[in-house]
């Protein structure tokens, strides 16, 4: 019933009927499409040669052989992946889960309970929204040092469960919407509060929670910064990416393999959940 | 048990771990921030000496700091371009044209990829010698450019890369903008004959004003916390041509051990995007009442 609108754009407002007017229009698209796509695919061919051909045939040759994954084995050996992407994955597998729990829980509170400083608490939540995490970095390092986190995974997922305040609001705009007669009839049954959560709240929310566990499941695997400054030695995907930086840098060929082997796995995401994230990300925004 | 007590229960319960989580990893920071600012704590030493307010006298007074910020003048222009173009890809798709949702999908798909990769498939096209776009700027009779360089054109280089890789996501949000208009004010702009350019400068601008407003803010917002691109790319160099705000305040830190005044540095910035923000609501608030 409250189901996540799937924005397939919608009936056409606009309606542009000469013939030179939509030509343009699909021209411009077009522009902004082969964009996109280009570098992509520059990488991608570049991504296939070896050294040499690369030395000898340059940039836009077509790769003599392309199911050459040279490249791609010496990058996911150099860039320890193994590693890199099992750790990404226990960050996404713990903190996700339980980023969510708590979110939920919290905007349970907020949008069904009244209590004395439930205004204090919505403040105390809501201020940090608009601390930007980059300007207080410098005090951030010295909290997970002292707690001992530091260059342990931990830190990271403790700063993906404790620094997401956004999802408490979306959860609570999608809990303001189920009538509160649920909750009632439910308690007239006999339901403990408890058993409202995880037996009205939850269910319904199950739309909101999908599209916030696929933006956050991204947000931590592309994210840069926390692993980088709060566990340098703990490689994850994109930290192991930067580890090429240096020397490696030029060495184009495996440098493309590399990106490549990183940046697949989103889009291949990316591709089977498009209209969620594309419609989590609206939700996000337009409030 | 009464239910108002298994109530408060419940509350402090479900409130508790969030709540201290918060005040670990929000408030603390915020706190430890504004106290190390006033200090001259090098990260070693166990106490703190306190210098008043020297670190930000220092930064003030310096002129390295205005050439930061022009820094992230680039960023900024870059993003207000990135506003108007996300609003016209908008305007384009929201026409009637076929195969809206492949367009949609394919010009949004950059926000998607990992933004190491992203920068450093920049640094490659950006590359002097033998680079995707020299060889191509020189098949067409252009001289080769030197986009990482000690110009200040390098920051537009730089900020180019979160242009190709945010617009689409501009266009997404403003795509839902543009929807929320409804589709029988355009008809009868339509019926009293406004052609394309009649209709954006009458219905569309003037419906989405309020949201252009806050993004154009947001976005300056963001560009003045810059630091992806010039740290991954460049490390603020050659000279600190391309150091921005927060990569200059980084490197005090981690680089030279001045925390106290890159800790003053994030305190003159939070200050000016709280500025940024209250602007934000205040116009918000002005749209809503006038509306």
């Amino acid at each position: 019933m409250h189901k996540i609108k799937m924005k397939d754009i919608p009936s056409s407002p606009f309606i542009v009927n000469n013939k030179l007017g939509r030509f343009f229009i699909y021209l411009l698209l077009s522009i902004g499409v082969i964009g996109v796509f280009a570098p992509l695919f520059i990488i991608l061919n570049v991504s296939l040669k070896s050294n040499d051909e690369y030395m000898m045939k340059g940039v836009y040759s077509i790769p003599e052989n392309l199911f050459n994954v040279q490249n791609y084995i010496r990058a996911f050996n150099e860039g320890n992946f193994v590693t890199g992407f099992i750790n990404t994955g226990i960050l996404v597998v713990i903190s996700v889960p339980l980023a969510i729990l708590f979110g939920t829980m919290v905007a349970y509170i907020l949008s069904r309970y009244d209590f004395k400083c439930k205004m204090i608490v919505y403040m105390a939540f809501l201020v940090p929204t608009f601390i930007p995490g980059m300007t207080v970095t410098i005090a951030t390092f010295q909290i997970i040092k002292a707690l001992g986190l530091y260059n342990s995974l931990l830190a990271g997922i403790i700063l993906y469960i404790g620094t997401d305040i956004m999802q408490i609001y979306i959860f609570i705009q999608f809990i303001n919407q189920i009538p509160k007669a649920l909750d009632e009839s439910a308690r007239i049954d006999g339901a403990s509060r408890i058993q409202i959560y995880y037996k009205i709240i939850l269910p319904q929310l199950k739309p909101a929670i999908a599209t916030t566990v696929i933006l956050k499941m991204l947000g931590i695997y592309n994210d840069f910064f926390t692993p980088y400054m709060y566990m340098p030695k703990v490689k994850t995907a994109a930290t192991g990416l930067y580890s090429f930086s240096g020397d490696k840098l030029a060495e184009w060929p495996l440098m493309s393999a590399a990106i490549i082997l990183v940046a697949v796995p989103t889009i291949i995401i990316y591709v089977f959940l498009q209209k969620y994230i594309i419609s989590g990300v609206t939700d996000g925004a337009v409030k | 048990m009464s239910s108002k007590a298994k109530d408060r229960i419940i509350i402090v319960g479900f409130l508790f771990i969030p709540m201290i989580l918060l005040a670990l990893f929000s408030y603390y920071p915020l706190a430890k921030l504004i106290q190390l600012s006033f200090t001259d704590w090098n990260g070693m030493s166990p106490n703190l000496k306190y210098i008043g307010t020297r670190n930000y006298k220092d930064i003030l007074g310096q002129k390295e700091l205005f050439s930061t910020f022009s820094n992230n003048m680039a960023y900024v222009l870059t993003a207000i371009l990135q506003q108007f173009a996300g609003l016209f890809l908008a305007v384009l798709l929201n026409s009637n044209i076929r195969m809206k949702t492949t367009f949609r999908a394919v010009l949004f798909m950059p926000y998607i990829i990992n933004g190491v990769a992203v920068a450093f498939m920049f640094n490659y096209m950006y590359d002097y010698s033998n680079s995707p776009v020299n060889l191509i700027l020189e098949a067409l009779g252009i001289n080769a450019v030197h986009f990482i360089s000690t110009s200040y054109m390098t920051n537009f280089a730089l900020s180019f890369i979160s242009f190709w890789k945010y617009v689409g996501y501009t266009m997404v949000i403003y795509v839902a903008a543009l929807q929320s208009i409804p589709s029988e004010v355009f008809e009868a702009a339509r019926i009293d004959g406004a052609g394309f350019f009649g209709t954006l400068a009458y219905i569309t601008f003037p419906n989405i004003k309020s949201m252009l407003k806050v993004s154009l803010l947001l976005s300056l917002n963001g560009a003045l916390q810059v630091y992806f691109e010039p740290f991954l790319i460049t490390k603020g160099g050659p000279n600190g041509r391309t150091a921005t705000f927060i990569s200059k305040s980084l490197e005090l830190a981690y680089n030279y051990r001045k925390y106290g005044k890159a800790a003053a540095m994030g305190v003159i910035l939070l200050m000016i995007i709280m500025l940024l923000v209250l602007v934000q609501r205040v116009l918000l608030k002005e749209d809503k009442e006038n509306a």
